[in-house]
């Protein structure tokens, strides 16, 4: 049963058997459960993961439908990685899913993400990024950042004992002062699909970083080559500011 | 001096092309690439504080010193919605 469900993965040459076990044996961090992150959930369990731990505070609203995966109208209210885990386990029962409905902060940070292989990023937030970057560094755990504004998604997965880190590409803490950013609806799903490849390759050990800059109403596609940064206070001088708080 | 700088992202769509060619002073520092760049496409301006602009593959604040040989490049600021 197992075999005929993934088929048509293991025929492809870029992923395979090898794409497959390798999948199947990581443990997945998923931070945030709303645009990017249902969608993360929702490609890797279908794709094979087998141990998944989702974190996220709040509850499906109605203005969530528009660009998250799996919630329906019957799941507006309820805690986010209680319905999301729901959904997968509707897909696939064997799944090991650790759901923290709680708040990414420095003293969590550790104890909920520091077992996981690689993390996804589904957060909407700079200093969350700050405290996941700091953790990756710390413990040699890959991530992908992404985000999304309007009809433009940016991707950089970070690994850090090879490449530049969130804080060599982002070194000061400044945020955009708009709230309930414009995300056109299926935005999250394509950024999402970017980042799932992404980590795949980090797994693989086939990827050379670059940030990308992704216009899905234009389908143009751009890369930035970045290098680490031989001044970065979190990845080559180990300070570790946020996890301090 | 002249510069040619890459453009990333919206700012490559916005200028037609993904290389703009500028004129700066010698003692020039990233400072007076944005201010230029800004002064062609005044439509950036609200970026200004959080470009992120590249020096030979390496990000680098405002006012690091650049030299005619050095590449440059401009992307928007990183989104952070999720």
């Amino acid at each position: 049963m197992m075999n005929n469900r993934f088929i048509r993965q293991l025929t492809v040459p870029e992923f395979g058997e090898n794409g497959q076990k390798i999948l199947e044996s990581n443990h997945v961090g998923i931070i945030g459960c709303g645009g990017l992150g249902s969608h993360l959930a929702d490609f890797f369990v279908r794709m094979g993961v087998q141990t998944l731990t989702i974190i996220d505070d709040d509850c499906v609203e109605l203005s969530n439908l528009h660009r998250t995966a799996l919630y329906t109208e019957k799941d507006i209210g309820t805690p986010k990685t209680t319905t999301l885990s729901k959904h997968l386990l509707a897909i696939n029962p064997r799944l090991k899913i650790h759901a923290h409905t709680t708040r990414l902060t420095a003293p969590n940070t550790e104890q909920l993400l520091a077992s996981c292989n690689i993390i996804l990023d589904g957060t909407d937030n700079i200093p969350t990024r700050y405290l996941v970057n700091e953790l990756s560094v710390k413990h040699h755990i890959p991530w992908v950042y992404a985000g999304v504004y309007s009809t433009i998604g940016m991707i950089l997965a970070i690994i850090p004992a090879s490449g530049p880190c969130f804080s060599c590409v982002h070194p000061t803490l400044s945020q955009p002062s708009e709230t309930n950013i414009p995300v056109i609806g299926h935005l999250p799903a394509a950024v999402a699909a970017i980042q799932c490849s992404e980590a795949l390759k980090i797994l693989l050990g086939t990827l050379s970083p670059k940030l990308i800059i992704y216009n899905l109403w234009t389908q143009q596609i751009d890369h930035l080559d970045i290098q680490k940064n031989p001044d970065c206070p979190i990845c080559c001088k180990q300070q570790f500011s946020y996890l301090k708080k | 001096m002249h510069l040619t700088i890459t453009l990333h992202g919206r700012y490559k769509t916005l200028a037609g092309s993904s290389q703009l060619k500028i004129t700066i002073p010698d003692n020039a520092t990233i400072w007076h690439v944005i201010d230029t760049f800004i002064h062609q496409y005044p439509e950036v301006a609200k970026d200004k504080s959080r470009m992120m602009v590249t020096k030979n593959h390496s990000y680098v604040s405002p006012d690091t010193p650049i030299h005619k040989t050095d590449s440059i490049s401009i992307a928007p600021p990183l989104v952070s919605g999720g």
